[in-house]
């Protein structure tokens, strides 16, 4: 009954986080204090949840100010009127622009070192911490979920910070930096 | 000091953004809008198969017979390796069996009603699961779907640094560019939480294989089952010499009597008819995200322990959590209409981007007819095709070959679009009325 409770109140709690960030960020100048009441209204409310049922609670109280937000989109989208604004043409910089040449051995290397490369260190990774944490006296459990679920994050890191850098040297060295904890890995791989 | 990123960064996150955003998006659009109709896969199943029994519970004595008499209907054959009972379930009231060759759905009192027939929601789920791939390549492929929509994320709140302070401002009405944009960022913000706990689920489970494989060479010597043991609990020795049927009703009964709370989902019997079988019972848990704990027995329903998923490791909790978040099964109708709203969300996302990227280039002067053409072959034709093989099953029956229909289909559609001459606007709204009028036919033929 008390944890039914609590999951209402988070539920409310991030809704009216929502209703608070809305209101703060209506103003025409940045308000620090209704800025912090609405994300703290919203931690709160996930913090309530986690209370009520754990993990559970915290994934059902999360749910209520994203759906109290795209109702507030939604009625922002029925009130809006033409305007006439123009629309950003910040360039993406993909495409060659007319006489550019196309580089597409450059645009292949590119996705090989993203999508191929970057993904095999981060198994790489994940493997070696997991190696780590368990020498280190973690349960095997522990470990190997620990690497399931960073293998991703750390792939998507390393993609982010390789299309970051504005050389391919740069690329490379992000490449080689993050392939030092590899090395060991492939040594202890190589030796057994 | 500012924490707003230098404008040098900002760009080169606005093209990684786009890099990512256009290699993957089609993909990316297919897998979200599959995954958002498979939200509802048991409401899908049985509105696709709607004559099947359908019960609160079924006693243990009817599981039984149901078990001997899928078992003895399989003298012949290859045995099966797996036997796996669905009980009945809020969202799923059916006892079904399915083993390696067959899946049945049983009676309350346990004799065979006939056979399952839920072709297209297995389509469905395996388009999002594996792109219709070969197994382990096509997981591994959706899941390195998930790992981009974490970059894109990120690459997407570097690249517009106003993007939480213009959370709320939605210029719907604004149609040179804004509008669109508006749409994009703010559906990406508020369900940042969403779009980020899905993609990361998603990839752990797609990817799980690779890491797993991993792990395994450099730890188990190449076993991979030693790797998801100590996540998921061991599996028995087998013993391949013939025995007779396990005491499944023992084990329901035991169950009964030593957890009283827990819901059970499944029963799956290891090598069945096996001296080395064993029964494995999954439960669910009342308000935990663990998809459930697993109960083993062995055929004399004499219980040897639980994996440990419920109260074992955090490791062990937070794996056996990754499902049910992915899924959004985890809180009955409420949750699942939320997962629907967000994932259109996120499906809206992946098209929009691509439709943003498009409408620049043409306002610099890059007219790309056959280009904006494919895009929306690929957006409504999606839809439209996806709503075909539902037509056709409903029409036609379980038989249809959904595969190939729905990729000849959509290739069709791909190619047209290419080939065509129809200005860009008149080709999406024709493509776009044709899908919605298809969607909506496949509803209330479905619905019927």
């Amino acid at each position: 009954m008390a944890g039914d409770a609590l999951l209402t109140a988070g539920c409310l709690a991030g809704l009216i986080g929502v209703g608070v960030l809305r209101a703060a960020w209506g103003q025409p100048r940045r308000s620090m204090p209704l800025n912090l009441a609405g994300w703290a209204l919203m931690l709160g409310g996930a913090a309530c949840g986690w209370v009520a049922a754990g993990a559970w609670g915290m994934a059902v109280t999360s749910l209520a100010p994203m759906a109290g937000a795209c109702l507030l989109l939604g009625i922002a989208g029925l009130r809006s009127t033409p305007s006439k604004l123009k629309a950003s043409n910040r360039r993406a910089g993909l495409l060659p622009q007319r006489g550019e040449p196309l580089r597409i051995g450059a645009r292949l290397l590119t996705f090989a070192l993203v999508g191929v490369l970057a993904a095999v260190l981060a198994v790489g990774i994940a493997v070696a911490l997991a190696a780590l944490l368990a020498a280190a006296g973690m349960s095997e459990a522990n470990a190997y979920a620990l690497a399931l679920q960073l293998m991703p994050v750390i792939w998507a890191l390393i993609a982010f910070t390789v299309l970051m850098q504005p050389s391919r040297r740069g690329q490379v060295k992000v490449l080689a930096l993050t392939s030092v904890p590899v090395w060991p890995v492939l040594a202890v791989g190589a030796l057994s | 000091m500012s924490a707003a990123p230098e404008p040098s960064s900002v760009k080169r996150a606005l093209s990684a953004h786009a890099a990512i955003g256009l290699i993957t998006g089609g993909l990316l659009y297919l897998v979200c809008l599959t995954g958002t109709v498979s939200v509802f896969y048991p409401e899908l199943q049985r509105l696709e198969q709607a004559v099947a029994p359908e019960m609160e519970s079924i006693a243990p004595d009817a599981v039984q017979r149901g078990v001997e008499a899928v078992l003895a209907s399989e003298k012949g054959k290859p045995p099966t390796t797996h036997l796996y009972v669905h009980m009945p379930v809020e969202d799923l009231p059916r006892a079904t069996i399915t083993t390696d060759t067959q899946a049945v759905h049983l009676n309350a009192d346990g004799s065979i009603a006939g056979p399952e027939e839920i072709a297209w929601s297995d389509f469905l789920v395996a388009l999002h699961y594996t792109l219709n791939l070969p197994g382990l390549i096509g997981m591994t492929v959706v899941g390195a779907l998930g790992a981009m929509i974490l970059a894109l994320s990120i690459s997407g709140v570097v690249a517009h640094p106003r993007i939480f302070r213009d959370a709320f401002c939605l210029r719907a009405r604004d149609h040179s560019g804004v509008g669109l944009a508006d749409w994009h960022n703010r559906l990406s913000v508020w369900t940042l939480p969403f779009s980020t706990a899905i993609a990361l689920t998603g990839a752990v489970i797609g990817l799980g294989s690779l890491t797993v494989w991993g792990l395994a060479e450099l730890r188990e010597k190449g076993d991979v089952l030693r790797v998801y043991a100590p996540l998921f609990g061991p599996e028995g020795k087998p013993d391949g010499r013939p025995a007779p049927a396990p005491d499944v009703a023992g084990v329901l009964r035991d169950m009964a009597r030593r957890f009283p709370a827990v819901t059970i989902t499944y029963v799956t019997l290891h090598e069945p008819q096996t001296v080395g079988q064993e029964v494995q019972v999954a439960a669910r848990h009342s308000q935990r995200l663990i998809f459930g704990e697993y109960y083993r027995y062995d055929a004399g329903a004499r219980y040897l322990g639980a994996a440990g998923m419920a109260e074992g490791d955090l490791g062990q909790q937070a794996a056996a959590s990754t499902y049910s978040l992915h899924f959004g099964d985890y809180g009955g109708l409420v949750v699942k209409l939320a997962y629907v709203l967000f994932g259109a969300a996120l499906t809206a996302i992946c098209a929009t981007g691509v439709y943003i990227w498009l409408g620049k280039r043409q306002r610099r002067g890059f007219a790309e007819p056959r280009l904006a053409r494919l895009w929306d072959g690929i957006v409504w034709g999606g839809l439209l095709v996806l709503a075909i093989t539902l037509v056709a099953r409903v029409a036609l029956g379980n038989a249809v070959a959904f595969v190939p229909l729905f990729w000849v289909g959509y290739l069709i559609v791909l190619v047209l679009a290419v080939m065509v001459g129809t200005e860009p606007l008149r080709f999406r709204r024709m493509i776009r009325n044709l899908a919605a009028a298809t969607t909506l036919l496949s509803t209330v033929m479905l619905l019927a």
